[in-house]
């Protein structure tokens, strides 16, 4: 009963580094596709929502250059691939590093764990995840800075 | 020797199955059941099965909690705490093995006060004790710590937004 328990407790800590890990490799791998594909604009633009809505809403109840920015981001969402860009650009490295580092920390957990459900794919999907991450981070950054 | 047989049909419930204070392993089989084995001299077999309490009503929970809650960038990437764990079952009872039985079980959906564990054919009826114990107990203790944590949750990102808001109007003024 106790092993289970603290099964358990190792299970929800891995999950919380798996999921960290797989936003950002998903926020980076999207951030490659932005240039070629509309849909993924749409996906990047939900995830960076998530990052980016609470600067968003402090600079455009102060400055009164961001909510132009904001409203013309509202009208035209082809145009604002170049900010984008520039979000990309720096943030790639950082996000590559913090979403490698979470798998690998997520991979440990989910190796000392016993058989559960759930767990093969989670291993599976975190080296996915990994090579994902750094193919996509020198793929978006290349492409940030040589256009 | 008499041999028990039990089959459990695939849930998400969590628990630990005891015949006579042994604990049984259930693996999958082919045809996508648990199944263990028991063996014993015995006519009769006491059973326990009993579901994992919930994370929150456990010992130092709240360190835990503070813990996944740092790691998890206040709880934004931490997986919820079911709602299933509220509910808990603790049955004992007993089962007949003089013909060495094989008994099939499916765990209820859980209910305030409904019936946990449900007997799938005719012939597990004959050998499985259903009793008052059978019920599924909703624990009041891990539900309000549920609740603490939805409200928790909700209040740190209203506050989250309110503190940025209020640090980018200083720095800008």
């Amino acid at each position: 009963m106790k092993e289970i328990l603290l099964n358990r407790k190792l299970n929800r800590f891995g999950t919380i580094l798996f999921n960290i890990g797989m936003f950002c490799a998903v926020l980076l791998f999207f951030s490659v596709f932005v240039y070629v594909l509309i849909i993924a604009y749409w996906v990047i633009a939900v995830l960076l929502f998530a990052v980016i809505i609470i600067c968003s809403l402090g600079l455009i109840l102060t400055d009164s250059g961001s909510r132009a920015f904001m409203g013309h981001a509202l009208s035209a969402p082809m145009e604002n691939i170049e900010a984008i860009q520039l979000v990309t650009k720096q943030c790639a490295i950082p996000f590559c590093i913090v979403s490698c580092l979470s798998f690998i920390a997520a991979l440990v957990f989910f190796f000392i764990l016993p058989k559960t459900r759930g767990k093969t794919p989670k291993i599976v999907f975190c080296f996915l995840g990994i090579v994902i991450a750094v193919v996509s981070a020198f793929l978006s950054y290349n492409i940030a800075i040589h256009g | 020797m008499k041999k028990l047989t039990i089959l459990l049909l695939p849930r998400y419930a969590k628990f630990v199955f005891t015949c006579n204070a042994t604990e049984l392993i259930f693996k999958k089989n082919t045809s996508g059941y648990y199944e263990s084995t028991y063996e014993s001299e015995n006519d009769e077999v006491d059973i326990k099965i009993d579901t994992l309490p919930s994370e929150l009503v456990e010992k130092h929970w709240g360190c835990y909690f503070l813990g996944a809650f740092l790691v998890s960038i206040f709880s934004i990437f931490n997986p919820p705490y079911p709602k299933r764990d509220l509910f808990v079952l603790h049955y004992v009872g007993k089962i007949n093995m003089k013909d060495n039985p094989t008994i099939t079980i499916a765990f209820a959906n859980p209910l305030k006060d409904g019936k946990a564990l449900l007997l799938k054919d005719e012939v597990s009826q004959l050998y499985f004790s259903d009793n008052a114990s059978n019920v599924y107990r909703l624990d009041i203790k891990a539900k309000k710590r549920r609740s603490l944590i939805i409200f928790l949750r909700v209040m740190m990102i209203i506050l989250f937004i309110i503190g940025f808001i209020v640090l980018t109007i200083l720095f800008t003024i």
